[in-house]
């Protein structure tokens, strides 16, 4: 079992794509808005075409991440560009 | 190939109009299919190609139609294919209030994707009606 998150770590892909700039602008907005709720934003490639993963903390925000994001899209006329798989921290295994 | 994702957008509205409102788990995942095969056909209409990724469908709407480059539709669009994918690929039940939840986005969604098919020379009278009924009791 993992301990507590101290510090914050940004981890450079060896060859970034376009995406990379936009994620990292999006994570920096997420933690402005949300905190320590959001565990991390990763770029991902998901089976169903999703490309951004974010871990949360707290499942309750899902929807409100959801509007940020498209927000955040809107804002730089990138409509449909974040497709999000947002994951919950914790092991549901057993329910 | 738009025909086709047309009229199963249909008849799977229809089997959630007659299914009864106690099995949520079917009723949330025949919402996304209509929604799926709704923006199937807008993107087939659009481009003659489709997708098999649902994100890929969400993502190419805007890129292709000017009416829905709108913040509201893709939220809602979003929304609903989380509340999908947490019950499908995730251990969570859904209850009646998450139903309701997906019904929300749902009807919020669909009247404006059935105006972008109709639009495009698509007759969506009866998917209009079944919307309505789906729909009545949420904007009241």
């Amino acid at each position: 079992m993992e301990g507590a998150v101290q510090t914050i770590q940004v981890v450079f892909p060896e060859r970034p794509v376009y995406i990379d700039n936009i994620i990292l602008e999006l994570a920096q907005r997420l933690l402005k808005l949300f905190g320590g709720r959001i565990r991390s934003v990763e770029r991902f490639d998901g089976w169903d075409g999703s490309n951004v993963r974010i871990v949360v903390r707290d499942a309750s925000i899902e929807d409100k991440i959801i509007e940020a994001i498209v927000e955040f899209e809107e804002e730089r006329g990138i409509l449909g560009t974040i497709l999000p798989e947002i994951t919950v921290d914790l092991n549901d295994i057993c329910g | 190939m738009w025909i086709g994702a047309w009229k199963k957008a249909k008849s799977v509205l229809e089997e959630i109009i007659e299914e009864e409102e106690t099995h949520p788990y079917k009723q949330i995942v025949g919402i996304w299919e209509v929604i799926e095969q709704l923006l199937r056909a807008i993107i087939y209409a659009y481009r003659k190609v489709t997708y098999e990724k649902p994100q890929k469908l969400i993502s190419m709407l805007p890129r292709l139609v000017k009416k829905a480059r709108n913040k509201e539709l893709i939220i809602s669009l979003q929304k609903a294919y989380a509340k999908r994918k947490r019950i499908v690929h995730k251990s969570n039940i859904p209850d009646k209030a998450k139903l309701e939840e997906m019904k929300t986005e749902f009807c919020f969604a669909a009247q404006r994707l059935l105006n972008i098919l109709r639009d495009k020379g698509c007759e969506v009278k009866d998917l209009l009606k079944g919307m309505e009924l789906l729909c009545r009791g949420i904007y009241e």
